[in-house]
């Protein structure tokens, strides 16, 4: 009887555990070296990516200590639905919470992407250096991160030994690898970040296809990281609709004073002509050549009184009066 | 108001590698309420095998952004900061209500480290771009060459 009591206890305490580790918010461990580091882990809010490396008071939403067994949390149900990028950070003894350390043995910060519908828990329990060997459990778009940092970080180990030509191809293959990245991750924030480590800016002008199916792809994404990048990339977003639209309206009024002109000189002067005899059209096109009735007489071989004739009912047909608006029509034809 | 510029290289601001071909050129910058953007440029020989670029900086009061530019202009990394002097205080006792472990809650620190193997000839930059700041940046570039050069920060 007592050994049962102790296993549904020990069940108990382990779903316990459980349920308290899948709690939305973010938890962590880390070690610091406790001389040179301070015990606050400092969270901040990143609403672009052209902010990540952008370090402001008003970007910090809130400070964990971190205790002596280096564990630290965060809520997180104030923060907006979706997927955010989010820094963590540390600061060294003496130093203001705005203090950003990037690159080299002592970076202080780790990106991660939270929603605050799960849990995200970040392990950094190697003695190495500050976030170097982190280990993350709950939501999975971190380890994702982890992946794209691990390839972006061979842009710093071509070796100097090589030609110049070399390392920009190896650098070259390295932007492919991260935009094939993009290109099929199912998480549209995660594929922004790879993207934004593929020196997209100086891409896109050359790989225009590629944008476009990516922007096609994540069309409906209206997170505030998305339109940040739509901006970006004007020629695609921005000129593509309004050239498009400006295209479509010039050929709209162009075909709209096609079809007035047509309806207005061109058929009506042609369905004219069509009441006129064989007869009366030769006559008619002497007439706009600006003949005389002699002239006209002598070149059809007919009497001056049945030339005056055609010319009568010429003018009758075509509602005209002179042979001033014969040549006016002429013009028209 | 405006920068003052230090130099420190063996006491002037250029110089000829010795033996190894190892080099160290500092430069300090001091700014004072400034907003000018500024531009440092080291000239990079071919026979650079490697460049190491810190950057160290400081600031009481403003926003400061710093950039290192390839001679094509390609960025090679970047940061900004801001002062908490330069937004309305809020929500300061946050900060300070841990205090101990910081001494200056209204500064800002920024430093960024690159390294860039065989580094592209040509002029590299430091684009600093102060806003109303005032503090102090310290910037460090160590090259490795071939070849002695001559170096001068321009």
């Amino acid at each position: 009887m007592y050994n049962k009591i102790k296993a549904l206890l020990f069940i108990l305490v382990i779903v316990f555990n459980q349920s308290l580790k899948s709690q939305p918010g973010i938890r962590g461990q880390i070690i610091i070296d406790s001389t040179l580091w301070a015990p606050v882990v400092y969270l901040s809010y990143i609403t672009d990516f052209d902010k990540m490396y952008t370090l402001k008071y008003e970007m910090i939403l809130d400070t964990a200590h971190i205790n002596k067994n280096g564990g630290f949390s965060f809520s997180t149900d104030y923060l907006p639905e979706g997927d955010n990028l989010l820094r963590v950070h540390i600061c060294k003894k003496k130093s203001p919470p705005v203090s950003l350390i990037i690159g080299g043995d002592e970076e202080n910060y780790l990106f991660i992407i939270v929603n605050k519908k799960f849990h995200t828990i970040i392990l950094d329990t190697s003695k190495t250096g500050i976030f170097k060997n982190v280990r993350f459990e709950g939501y999975y778009p971190n380890r994702m991160l982890q992946q794209i940092d691990e390839i972006a970080s061979y842009l710093d180990s071509t070796s100097f030994n090589e030609p110049q030509i070399k390392n920009e191809l190896i650098h070259n293959a390295i932007f492919e690898k991260l935009r094939n990245f993009a290109d099929t991750c199912s998480n549209p924030v995660v594929s922004l970040y790879a993207l934004n480590k593929s020196n997209f800016e100086k891409n896109y002008p050359v790989n225009q296809v590629f944008y476009k199916k990516f922007l096609s792809k994540w069309r409906r994404e209206r997170s505030t990281y998305f339109n940040a990048f739509r901006k970006k990339i004007p020629i695609l977003e921005r000129h593509g609709i309004w050239l498009n639209i400006l295209v479509a309206g010039i050929f709209l009024v162009l075909g709209f004073v096609l079809s007035w002109a047509y309806f207005k000189f061109y058929r009506k002067t042609h369905n004219l002509l069509g009441k006129l005899s064989i007869q009366e059209r030769k006559v008619f096109a002497l007439l706009m050549q600006g003949k005389s009735n002699k002239e006209i007489s002598e070149i059809l071989n007919i009497g001056l009184s049945t030339v005056k004739s055609h010319v009568n009912s010429i003018y009758s047909k075509l509602e005209i009066n002179s042979r001033k608006e014969v040549l006016n029509l002429s013009t028209q034809i | 108001m405006g920068i003052t510029l230090l130099f420190s290289f063996l006491g002037i601001n250029s110089g000829i590698a010795q033996g190894d071909h190892k080099y160290d050129v500092q430069k300090q910058i001091k700014l004072n309420n400034e907003s000018e953007m500024q531009e440092i440029i080291l000239p990079v020989k071919d026979s650079v095998n490697s460049l190491t670029i810190l950057v160290q900086s400081n600031i009481q009061v403003g926003d400061l952004t710093l950039e290192i530019l390839d001679p094509k202009g390609d960025k090679h990394g970047y940061f900004s900061i801001g002062s908490q002097l330069s937004t309305p205080i809020k929500n300061k006792s946050k900060y300070q209500g841990k205090s101990g472990y910081y001494s200056n809650p209204d500064k800002a620190n920024g430093s960024l480290s690159r390294t860039i193997n065989k580094p592209q000839e040509g002029d590299w930059k430091i684009k600093i771009l102060p806003k109303d700041a005032t503090g102090t940046i310290n910037i460090d570039f160590a090259q490795k060459s071939l070849a002695p050069v001559f170096i001068i920060l321009k």
